[in-house]
């Protein structure tokens, strides 16, 4: 499975969403944007799962709202 | 169809080679050309062409004396005449004149002034070309008559018979026996000066009385045309005028038929394109193809149907020449110059109009009229100029022209006759709006309906003219609209008839300068007939009505200017405004912006390249129809309170967002690209999370409108809020809304500055499902604070619309993380199939993870008292996420889901040479070795240091 290509702009995103001067050096780019994938990628499972369980394979954005809370509960720092 | 009547036409030709060479030796070669040429039937037409091509240059070649007398001729007659001087000075100067323009291509008018100055020419030329109409039926049939006289048309048959062809598939001969018989009348006087011709110069005196009587007998023909269809008739015509040139050839004129024909033929094709327009065009180009011009049939294909009628009568033009060439070889005289070319005149005076008619059906009414004009003008001219012997000079100036002359001939007809300005006017247009122009017009041949309101608009357009051909564009436009939605629109205007008929008692202030816009509208509306007329009108009415009263208005106008294809839907929106506005009727607003809306999502659709519309129109409709219902249903008090019918817009669509089960921000984006228009439209979007929040927006919507007009109607406004808010009860169904809408009329109380209050209130009453939704829908919160902010800020509606579309549009655009970017990854960690529609859902859903992702590493940084985020803080949050715990170690994280560079960084990793990439910052190599250098000494003294040290610093490396 070739990785995921790189996420570009978080080290812009995360700066630009911190309350103040933040430095984010490449390692901790790293980091996070491994933390970034993690998330996605738990997020992914649990829409696939919850997709399966409506019986479709595709998954929708309805699938992704459901999950949505849960996820986001879980990704609490 | 063509190769039979190639075969016959070159049969024709042979018997007419039989037959002509003891008459003229002119025409002898000529018809040689053809006999030289293969008569099989592999190629027709391109034998044709060939052979006539062939035959203009044997024929150039041949005539070189004679081209040379004429130039001769020519420039004495230059020199020694001017305008002023005799009609047949006129003739020739302006003939001259024509060939400069059409060389130097000047305007399509310019030429036709010419011509028309040259009058007498046309006329005489109008009479010899409904003789060959008549003759060309004969042709038709295979044959006979055509065999016998058109020997140095044989070129000219060929053409004919398809033409005559596609005439008669058509069905429109009927008209054309009329021309036929004044053809056969002049045919028999231009036999008759033909004889007189050959015998001596005579001629000339005997065409000009031909050509009087053929001006009788065409005057009219012209009416007829007026009232019926010309095409039909021109079949007739030709066939006569077949038999009629038959005559002619067995005397002295062969010339002269040979010109009507050409005539004819041009005639022919325009009528037969009006009826199939793609078939006769096809038709016609071969036809032209038959006549030898290449280049016209190339200009012919590329342009449209009309278009390619005036390379018909290019083609005629080539026939001319070719007819002048034989004509000059075979008559030495002047005279018969001189009747070929008023033939080949009259031939474009027919085709000018014919074309005209066969582009648009609406105009073909007007057309005869111009006719009648031109024949009489030009009969009265060519009583003149036939005095005067024409040379044949004026034949191939008048071909020459001809070419470029034909739009401007239109045009010089519709100056003739003032009564047709209105035509003018579309004609002008008609080129312009080639395609748009034909494609209506097909549309239009399909329906009578939408070719009369194709005919309105187009007058409408010659009042408009400039100012308001954004309106007229409109116009255009709602025909194909009207077409596809015709039924909604005859709904909504019969429900506005019956609640202007109803509600016309409660008038306001304004009502009375409206009223009279109103009743036109009723009047349209009754009429059904064309829903762009009434489209069109309510435009018109809409722009001034506003105008004039409120600022707010002009605005909505301007608006509607903006949007293209909106302007009609919109106008419609805005006459229903204006109507609102003086009748105040809830009812036909409702119903009117129900209509617009319907019409305007469509446009919409069609803007709004960005698929926001996700939504089905049909269920739309039906939601729609339901809400009129219960409008009907409603309490007719609130109607009066409605000023505008902009107001309803938003309603409606609010509504139709809760309705909408998705529920998703892209029904809110449908909603702004939709109501982009109004100024009230943007904030549906922002409240399409939750049906509570709708309601809020819908006040503060209405508020910002009352306060844009100043109108004195807060209190009417908050009333219609209450309304909508039961609207909305009925609509949703839902408890909560109930509830808003009780809390709105307790607002409704307050009127300015309870906006605030209301944002601030509803996150209170909104319940966990809102919370729910609004975390679904990351955008929504701050939609409505910009609402709130613009409405505060500008007074005036039309200042909001803008800044909101804009802030709408950053709302859209704004991605957290690039969408290829993000949904690449989603997709490859989905393992399935993912819809497109995710990314909407998955941008709000990382927006708000970064958001969190980054506070939290923020405040781990300024925890430990750094404004550096270190990895260390980015691996205690992936601990405390659960990510990292004892059983998953870091490493094993990144080294699954990063790249092998981002690894890099990471994980250090011992190259050559012992050096670790990146380093271990809490223990340096160099400080650990020393370490371990006392180390040993303290623990592992009496063993050599050396001997120790490498194999015990890799191992506590390796460890």
């Amino acid at each position: 499975t070739k990785m995921p290509a790189k996420l570009t702009k978080l080290k812009r995103i995360i700066r630009g969403k911190a309350m103040g001067d933040v430095k984010i050096p490449a390692a901790s780019e790293a980091m996070i944007e491994l933390a970034v994938l993690l998330f996605l990628n738990s997020l992914a499972e649990e829409a696939r799962v919850k997709a399966f369980e409506e019986k479709s394979a595709t998954i929708r954005a309805q699938h992704i709202n459901a999950v949505t809370k849960k996820m986001l509960k879980r990704a609490r720092g | 169809m063509d190769p039979p009547d190639d075969l016959s036409a070159r049969v024709l030709l042979r018997h007419i080679q039989d037959m002509e060479p003891p008459r003229t030796p002119i025409n002898s070669g000529e018809d040689q050309a053809p006999s030289d040429s293969p008569l099989p039937s592999g190629s027709p037409l391109q034998h044709g062409r060939l052979l006539r091509s062939s035959k203009t240059q044997r024929e150039s070649q041949f005539q070189s004396p004679q081209n040379i007398v004429r130039r001769s001729l020519r420039q004495k007659i230059h020199q020694s005449i001017t305008r002023k001087s005799l009609l047949a000075t006129k003739r020739r100067t302006p003939s001259i004149v024509l060939r400069k323009h059409s060389v130097s291509t000047l305007s399509p008018r310019q030429l036709l002034k010419l011509i028309q100055e040259t009058g007498p020419v046309m006329s005489p030329l109008v009479h010899e070309s409904a003789p060959p109409a008549e003759l060309q039926p004969p042709s038709a049939d295979p044959n006979p008559p055509s065999l016998q006289s058109s020997i140095e048309l044989s070129g000219l048959d060929l053409s004919d018979p398809s033409m005559e062809d596609v005439s008669i598939q058509k069905g429109l001969s009927r008209k054309r026996p009329r021309r036929s018989l004044n053809v056969t009348a002049f045919q028999k006087l231009l036999k008759d000066a033909a004889k007189k011709r050959e015998s001596s110069a005579g001629d000339n005196s005997s065409l000009s009385p031909s050509s009087s009587t053929s001006l009788g007998l065409q005057s009219p023909f012209d009416a007829d045309g007026e009232k019926s269809g010309i095409q039909r008739k021109v079949p007739h015509r030709r066939r006569t005028s077949g038999r009629t040139l038959i005559k002619q050839q067995i005397g002295g004129p062969v010339m002269s038929p040979l010109v009507h024909e050409s005539a004819t033929p041009a005639e022919l094709q325009p009528p037969s394109a009006d009826p199939n327009p793609p078939s006769l065009q096809s038709s016609i180009e071969l036809s032209g193809l038959d006549l030898s011009d290449p280049s016209m049939e190339d200009v012919s294909i590329q342009k449209g149907l009309s278009r390619k009628r005036p390379r018909r009568s290019l083609n005629v033009t080539a026939f001319q020449k070719l007819l002048k060439d034989a004509a000059k070889k075979r008559e030495s005289s002047a005279g018969d110059n001189s009747s070929l070319s008023p033939s080949s005149s009259t031939s474009l005076g027919l085709q000018s109009p014919f074309d005209a008619d066969a582009e648009k059906s609406g105009i073909q009414r007007k057309v005869p009229h111009r006719r009648r004009t031109s024949g009489r003008s030009f009969n009265a001219a060519m009583n003149k100029q036939q005095i005067t012997d024409v040379s044949s000079h004026r034949l191939s100036a008048q071909n020459i022209a001809e070419d470029a002359n034909f739009e401007g001939l239109t045009l010089a007809l519709s100056k003739l006759s003032e009564t047709d300005i209105m035509n003018c006017h579309t004609t002008l247009y008609d080129p312009q709006g080639a395609v748009d122009s034909s494609l209506s017009v097909l549309a239009a041949q399909d329906k009578p309906t939408a070719s009369t309101c194709q005919e309105e608009t187009q007058e409408e357009r010659g009042e408009m003219a400039g100012e308001k051909s954004v309106e007229v564009f409109s116009g255009e436009d709602g025909a194909a609209t009207d077409e596809c939605v015709p039924g909604s629109h005859e709904k909504g205007k019969d429900d506005v008839n019956k609640t202007e008929a109803e509600d016309s008692q409660p008038n306001d202030d304004r009502a009375d300068g409206f009223l009279t816009f109103e009743i036109g509208v009723r009047d349209e509306s009754e009429e059904e007939e064309a829903a762009v007329e009434p489209q069109a009108e309510e435009g018109e009415a809409a722009v001034e009505p506003q105008a004039e009263d409120e600022g707010m208005d002009p605005s909505q106008t301007e608006e509607e200017a903006v949007a293209d294809s909106q302007s009609e839907e919109e106008g419609v929106a805005a006459g229903a405004r204006t109507e609102d506005e003086g009748e105040s009727e809830s009812r036909a607003e409702n119903v009117v912006v129900l209509e617009s809306q319907c019409d305007v999502e469509e446009p919409q659709a069609a803007e709004d390249a960005s698929g926001l519309q996700t939504n089905d129109e049909a269920p739309q409709e039906e939601e729609w129809e339901e809400e009129e219902l219960e409008r009907d249903t409603r309490h007719v008090g609130h109607r009066a309170y409605r000023s505008e019918g902009g107001l309803v817009m938003p309603v409606t669509e609010a509504r139709e967002d809760p309705t909408d089960a998705a529920g998703s921000s892209e029904i809110g984006s449908k909603g702004l690209g939709a109501l982009g228009s109004n100024t009230s439209l943007e904030a549906s979007p922002s409240q399409m999370g939750t049906p509570e929040e709708p309601e809020p927006s819908l006040q503060e919507r209405l508020e910002n409108e009352a306060v844009g007009r100043k109108s004195s109607s807060f209190h009417l406004v908050q009333v219609s809020h209450d309304a909508e808010a039961c609207e909305r009860q009925s609509d949703g169904g839902d408890a909560p809304a109930e509830d808003a809408a009780e809390q709105q009329e307790e607002w409704a109380d307050d009127d300015d500055d309870e906006e605030d209050t209301h944002y601030e209130e509803l996150p209170d009453k909104t319940p966990a499902f809102v919370k729910q939704k609004r975390i679904f829908l990351a955008s929504n919160p701050p939609p409505l604070t910009l609402h709130v902010e613009n409405v505060q800020a500008s007074s005036s509606s039309e200042a909001l619309p803008k800044a909101k579309q804009k802030q709408v549009r950053r709302k859209k655009t704004e991605a957290v993380l690039p969408k290829t970017c993000l949904m690449s990854v989603f997709k490859h960690f989905a393992k399935t199939k993912v819809s497109a529609d995710v990314f909407p859902a998955l941008n709000n859903v990382m927006d708000k993870f970064l958001d969190r992702l980054s506070l939290d590493l923020e405040t781990y940084a300024a925890h430990a008292k750094r404004k550096t985020i270190t990895v260390d803080d980015v691996k205690l949050l992936l601990r405390r996420q659960g990510y990292i715990n004892d059983k998953m170690p870091v490493e094993v994280l990144i080294e699954k889901y990063l790249r092998m560079e981002q690894r890099r960084i990471l994980i250090p990793i011992a190259t050559s040479g012992n050096v670790v990439v990146p380093k271990i910052k809490k223990c340096s190599p160099p400080l650990f070795f020393f370490f371990l250098n006392r180390q040993s000494d303290n623990f592992f003294s009496g063993l050599h240091a050396k001997k120790f040290f490498l194999p015990f610093y890799l191992v506590l490396y390796c460890i």
